[in-house]
């Protein structure tokens, strides 16, 4: 039975689980709810949980659990000198796995009967070609008898799948209703479910980060098996050539992204400084209600679509204006990527970023201080200068740090604004690259995966990860220990 | 009445569509301190607040009616309201010492004004100040130490240090024990005291004992009116209005 029907009939058990539940914990109270512990409900939510959950558990380790026991029984009958590298033996499985599906699709279209599909075929490839499954070459006697036994394990522990999971559910609904007694507690046990759950989804998201630093780390250390860590941090030169043998040093991505995200702060933190003052400070009511959800709305544009700005708007009004008869008459900028296109774009993504933050941030000051400094006959805009921001700025800090973090992992922006070039450059007008858009190029080329040229992308993605994890726990702690001092 | 500083009439106060003061006349004589009482809601941290125009940051606020200080009307549209702050200076409930260092939070005032012509002279007026307000040789090891890290009652002081160091004629105190221990609270009313040699000080209390301890008028404000007004002695012995004399012996507020 598949997984999919077992699933279904298990929650079916579980709604009568539900109704049952709920039904004999009124007939256990005799009619009377407020004689039981807990709301009816409560009962037929703990007979339905019951039900559902150790079957499906088991059903879950069960479909990871058997490919993995049946693959490792089969792979010992195949002869050593058919699979001598991992390359080969998935290959090899492949097949196995093919013809066992093959085989009992025959049987199922009563092409073969079932003690046929498991004593010798000579004649296999014909006979599965007949029903529509190809094979690439002859099927070897070990690979057939591979499969025959692929084929009976796996029904075998369908089979014992199926009475298993079905007969947990039915083992769990039968005792959770036996359980049910006016003084039971219902809804403390429920309640321990849902907490349960919510553990999980944390643990679940906790894990996932692990997941992928793990998956991040591994590869990293194959790129450095590689390739020399010394040229890859300490190098000079990116120039990653597919034929080997390429100098792939983060130094001057590292450069192109520090640049940019220098430029994108520099556009970025006053004006939305200045907005957020402004927005928090002197607007009234009506205005702030509505520029602020407009300053917003520059949040949800996708930054592909800031990419195409760069690309389409600023990068050639900027060589319209610093270009080869541009309108300052100077050839500083020879193409529309740039680092200021880049920069600047990004620098216009991220000012919702700093001033709905920062608005928060000073709108948690509180309102004591403004009146101590408006008390003492300071003038508005002397008591933001000189009280409100300083008592906000660990916050803001923080702030700007945050959005530190996103510029130097953003990548649409950079891969249609800034270029491909890696180079050393003070010019602000010269095409460069970043960490982000160069992972991105490594891994779409159609290179070798296992290359250094490929790999390098995990120890460039590790690296700007450990950057970004850097900052943000810095601006985290700044903003924390701000938040402290007055809450 | 040669000496009145303070002088209000027809005063009205509406926040939104609440008429929160009706028609208050109050005369407030220099060199003394006036207490203003009442129950909570009855109006009279909104009146004080009147006398340095701190209404004025809160948009649905509106005063009507005339006060004058020696004689000139604050609402008059050639005072800047900031100009006034400085000559009427407040202090709040909560003690509210800026994120600065002790220092910096007494000399905010003396250098926004620019009272201070050098160094020595703001040191001077700083540590001036800070004798005034009896906390100078409490903190005087450590004046560049954050102000916030004083205990409530040296930060309550520290406030009047600062208000005082900007040299007000007026200094209005909305509540300025009610944040702190019997201890503190003395120590600020036996300073209160002092500072009535120099200036008019308005103090809105909730206390009548501090209310009677402290000052030599008091006002009693209920529901947005001003009920009695008189000697302090007077009120707290014979009121001559039965609500103040309710008030005074518990029955209400």
């Amino acid at each position: 039975m598949p997984a999919l029907w077992l699933t279904l009939i298990v929650l079916a058990l579980a709604v009568l689980g539900v109704w049952l539940g709920r039904a004999y914990a009124l007939r256990s109270a005799g009619g009377d709810i407020r004689a039981l512990h807990s709301l009816p409900k409560y009962y037929g939510g703990f007979v339905g949980l019951s039900t559902l959950i150790p079957a499906l558990g088991v059903l879950v380790v069960w479909l990871v659990a058997q490919p993995v026991l049946i693959d490792r029984t089969v792979v010992s009958m195949i002869p050593s000198e058919m699979a001598d590298d991992t390359g080969t033996l998935s290959l090899v499985m492949s097949d196995v796995r093919r013809v066992s599906n093959g085989l009992s699709l025959a049987v199922e279209q009563g092409v073969l009967s079932n003690i046929e599909a498991a004593s010798v075929l000579p004649e296999v490839r014909t006979t599965l070609a007949g029903i529509g499954v190809a094979l690439g070459s002859d099927v070897a006697p070990e690979i057939l008898n591979a499969a025959q036994t692929y084929r009976t394990l796996d029904a075998l522990g369908h089979f014992w799948r199926m009475v298993i999971v079905l007969g947990l559910a039915v083992l769990g609904l039968g005792a959770a209703l036996s359980k049910i007694a006016p003084e039971f507690r219902a809804r403390n046990v429920v309640e321990k479910v849902v907490l349960a759950l919510l553990i999980a989804a944390a643990s679940l998201a906790i894990l996932s980060t692990v997941g992928i630093v793990l998956s991040m780390l591994f590869e990293t250390r194959n790129f450095f098996g590689l390739h020399s860590w010394k040229d890859f941090f300490l190098g000079g030169k990116w120039a990653p050539n597919f034929r080997g043998d390429s100098d792939l040093s983060i130094l001057p991505l590292l450069w192109g992204t520090i640049y940019i995200s220098i430029i994108a702060l520099l556009v970025s933190v006053p004006i939305g400084l200045f907005a957020a003052i402004y927005l928090s400070e002197y607007a009234g009511r009506k205005t702030r209600g509505i520029a602020k959800p407009l300053i917003e709305i520059l949040a949800g544009i996708p930054t592909i679509v800031y990419g195409l700005f760069a690309l389409l708007t600023v990068g050639p009004l900027l060589l319209r204006t610093f270009g080869t008869d541009g309108v300052l008459g100077v050839e500083w900028m020879s193409g529309t990527n740039a680092v200021l296109t880049a920069g600047l774009v990004m620098g216009i993504m991220l000012i919702p970023f700093v001033s709905s933050l920062s608005d928060d941030i000073i709108n948690a000051v509180p309102q004591s201080m403004r009146d101590g400094s408006l008390g003492l006959g300071a003038t508005k805009s002397e008591t933001i200068r000189q009280v409100v921001i300083p008592a906000a700025l660990p916050g803001i800090v923080g702030a700007i740090l945050l959005a530190a973090s996103r510029a130097i992992g953003e990548t649409m922006i950079v891969v249609l604004g800034a270029g491909a070039i890696a180079k050393f450059s003070l010019n602000p007008l010269d095409a460069m690259t970043t960490i982000t858009t160069r992972i991105v190029s490594q891994l779409t080329g159609d290179g070798d995966f296992a290359s250094p040229e490929t790999l390098v992308a995990f120890a460039l993605g590790l690296t700007l990860f450990v950057l970004t994890l850097g900052l943000n726990i810095v601006a985290l702690h700044i903003v924390r220990t701000y938040r402290e001092q007055y809450e | 009445m040669d000496n009145i500083k303070i002088s209000a009439s027809k005063v009205q106060v509406y926040y939104g569509d609440n008429h929160a003061i009706k028609d208050v006349d109050v005369q407030i004589k220099d060199k003394t301190v006036t207490a203003f009482i009442g129950p909570s809601g009855c109006g009279k941290s909104t009146f004080l607040r009147c006398l340095n125009r701190m209404n004025d940051t809160i948009d649905i606020c509106r005063v009507e009616g005339d006060i004058l200080i020696d004689g000139e009307d604050i609402y008059d549209r050639r005072v800047d309201p900031v100009q006034l702050r400085a000559k009427v200076g407040m202090m709040f409930q909560k003690p509210n010492p800026f994120p600065k260092s002790i220092y910096d939070n007494v000399a905010y005032g003396p250098r926004i004004h620019g009272l201070a012509r050098s160094k020595t002279d703001l040191d001077e007026i700083v540590e001036k100040s800070l004798r005034r307000a009896a906390i100078w040789d409490e903190v005087k090891d450590r004046l560049t130490a954050p102000g916030t890290g004083l205990s409530g009652g040296q930060q309550q002081r520290l406030c009047i240090a600062r208000a005082v160091a900007t040299e007000p004629e007026v200094l209005l105190m909305d509540e300025p024990c009610s944040a702190l221990d019997p201890i503190a609270t003395a120590q600020v009313e036996e300073l209160i005291e002092e500072l009535r040699q120099s200036y008019a000080v308005v103090i809105v209390t909730h206390s009548m004992q501090q209310a009677a301890r402290v000052s030599q008028n008091t006002a009693f404000f209920h529901l947005g009116s001003l009920v009695e007004y008189g000697d302090t002695n007077q009120i707290f012995t014979k009121p001559s209005d039965p609500r103040t004399e309710s008030y005074i012996t518990g029955r209400i507020g």
